[in-house]
């Protein structure tokens, strides 16, 4: 058994060494505030050494602001000393031996040596832990300003179905603010009461089974606002876990305009797509019923012409032959008109041989060409997507033109090339005929429009409009442009499909 | 007894169309002259002695013209165009113009404040449409 004084030098060697290794700092001062004893900690956490400490005041380690209003206070501590514990909620502040403060946490015992009142300073470095709590406020103040400032609606609830987060957009396009909402439930709320069934049982079901068929992607469907109002949302919901809680977040988007939009814009769609069937078949029927009438005319002019055949009266066979002229001209410009409002009847998309198409063209026009002793240069063409018939007519109609349209005593000479844009194919047909005045660029388009007297050229004035149609039928375009030299220069587009090969 | 009108300009493309209209007029004896133009550009000959018309044959200036609008090339309302800036001794006293069909609206604001057209009528010309142009124009003839 050991005497009590051996005891006492043993548990002196003990707290020594609780002293030397304490993982805090510790500082003893006496009652005028000088340091008496320094562990290692608190040499490393201040920069001095002990012998540097020992006998200063403790107000060396304090900020040099703090350092007055710690003197006063050290007074009233040993007044009344009383063990303090840490984490008081007070910022305090401690000074190295470089000059820079840092945030501590301080707890306060104290014992009397003999007369004198000893304090002893436990001290806590606690910057690393200020300073996550700073990231932590600011993604927090982030977050915070994100959701704010969002423009959907963001509405998160708990597994019970409970609002727990309610933005300001939440507010404007539902009419309740947050305070209102928090904690209240979605399906007694903005949930249309059609669906609030569907979602109790979807958020079980989610829950039991992991399954949300309308999780994670974009839904469309409808919400109440605060007056009752059912209108349309885009929203998507997220399932989101937090430490061991779950919750889901919805961000929700307000789409009464764009649907309001959308329907007018189907609306508008629908409209125009009857308005042109009704125009096709306006057309279609108009000139197919006007042809009727039209050989009866003609067939009884027919009889007129056969009964005066021979008959002096001059007049008489005028008058016939205007009749026959005219009701000749109807019947064509009906057929023309009926031909017009059939173009791109058929809309199959198909690759179209240019080049073949060419060929036929020349061949149907053999006859034209050779009386005209015209001369003909096409460069390889390409094999577009398009519509045959079409792309056919297109081509005679811009050649038996440059044909038609030849300078008096002149060989026409007519050139095809294409140009292969990136989005589109440009054709151009060129001739050294008569010309057009630029003032008619545009009017020749126009079906039925002429720029010539029918003693000059015959025709209807439809080819053209023809082209026009079918140019545009392939997304394309048609016009005249000068090129140097004398004649004519038409361009037609024809937009490119992925199927198009090179000429 | 009121006097006729010294010459009738209709300006028209259509071969049977003219033909009818001269016959008409020459049938109710109301102008001393009628003169048939195919084009605006022949018109504008006709009216300015020059082209066709520039070899000193008489053509009396009309007192009035009857204009088509729907013409190959130079329509109706580019002859006006080329008419308005021609000396008012080359001009007729009153255009008519002619309409195979009703005038678009657009078309009709711009023809009103056109000063060079005193009127329009619908094809195919009648006697009491011509009757009338006389009586609202021509008060002392015919």
């Amino acid at each position: 058994m050991k005497v009590p004084n051996d005891l006492l030098i043993e548990n002196e060697k003990a707290f020594k060494a609780l002293f030397e290794h304490a993982t805090i700092s510790i500082l003893v001062a006496d009652e005028n505030g000088h340091i008496n004893l320094v562990n290692p900690n608190a040499e490393k956490l201040f920069g001095y050494t002990k012998e540097e400490l020992t006998g200063e005041p403790i107000e060396l380690l304090i900020p040099e602001q703090l350092r007055d209003a710690h003197q006063q206070y050290r007074h009233l501590y040993f007044k009344a000393p009383k063990a303090r514990p840490m984490g008081l909620g007070k910022d305090l502040y401690a000074r190295h031996k470089n000059g820079r403060s840092f945030p501590v946490e301080i707890s306060l015992g104290y014992y009397k040596m003999g007369a004198k009142k000893m304090a002893v300073a436990f001290i806590t470095d606690v910057s690393e832990r200020k300073k996550a709590e700073e990231v932590l406020r600011s993604s927090e103040e982030t977050t915070r300003l994100i959701i704010n400032s969002a423009l959907d609606a963001i509405v998160c609830i708990d597994t019970n179905g409970c609002i727990t987060v309610w933005n300001p957009q939440a507010e404007k396009i539902f009419g309740w603010n947050e305070e209102e909402m928090k904690g209240r439930r979605l399906s007694e709320t903005i949930i249309p009461y059609q669906y609030r069934e569907q979602h109790e049982n979807g958020l079980q079901r989610y829950l039991q089974t992991g399954n949300g068929q309308v999780l994670n992607k974009l839904i469309e469907i409808t919400a109440l606002n605060r007056s009752g109002k059912e209108f349309p949302v885009e929203l998507t919901i997220i399932p989101m876990r937090q430490k061991d809680t779950n919750f889901f977040c919805a961000f929700i988007r307000d789409i009464t305009e764009r649907k309001e939009a959308e329907e007018k814009q189907n609306q508008y769609a629908e409209d125009l797509k009857q308005k042109n069937i009704e125009l096709e078949q306006f057309a279609y029927v108009a000139s197919h019923d006007l042809q009727e009438p039209l050989r009866t005319v003609s067939g009884f002019v027919e009889l007129l012409k056969r009964q005066y055949k021979g008959e002096g009266d001059e007049n008489v066979a005028k008058y016939i032959n205007y009749i026959a002229d005219a009701s000749d001209r109807m019947r064509r410009l009906v057929q023309d008109l009926l031909d017009y409002s059939r173009l791109g009847r058929q809309r199959t998309l198909e690759p179209v041989d240019c080049n073949q198409v060419m060929q036929e063209v020349l061949t149907d026009l053999t006859i034209a060409i050779q009386e005209s002793a015209a001369i003909i240069h096409v460069q390889p063409l390409p094999v577009i997507n398009g519509y045959p018939t079409e792309i056919k007519q297109l081509f005679q109609n811009l050649i038996s033109n440059s044909l038609k349209f030849r300078k008096p005593g002149v060989p026409p000479v007519i050139t095809v090339s294409v140009n292969q844009k990136t989005d589109y194919w440009q054709f151009s047909i060129s001739d050294n005929g008569i010309g057009i005045e630029e003032k008619y660029w545009n009017r020749i388009f126009v079906i039925f429009q002429r720029l010539h007297t029918k003693n000059e050229y015959e025709g209807t004035g439809i080819g053209l409009a023809h082209c026009k149609k079918i140019a545009e039928l392939h997304n394309g375009k048609i016009w005249v442009d000068l090129l140097p030299g004398e004649g004519t220069t038409f361009f037609v587009t024809i937009k490119k499909r992925s199927l198009d090969q090179g000429k | 007894m009121k006097q006729k009108l010294s010459c009738i300009l209709f300006i028209d493309d259509d071969e049977p169309t003219n033909f009818l209209n001269k016959l008409l007029v020459e049938e109710m004896s109301c102008a001393h002259h009628v003169q048939i133009v195919h084009s605006g550009q022949e018109a504008l000959d006709y009216l300015t002695s020059s082209g066709p018309f520039s070899n000193g044959s008489t053509h009396p200036r009309p007192d009035l013209i009857f204009l088509d609008i729907n013409m190959p090339g130079m329509d109706g309302w580019e002859f006006l165009e080329h008419y308005k800036k021609l000396p008012s001794n080359q001009k007729a006293n009153i255009v008519m113009v002619m309409l195979t069909t009703s005038l678009n609206p657009d078309d009709e604001k711009a023809a009103r404040k056109n000063v060079d057209i005193s009127g329009f009528e619908n094809k195919p010309l009648q006697p009491v449409v011509i009757e009338k142009i006389l009586e609202q124009f021509f008060p002392q003839e015919c």
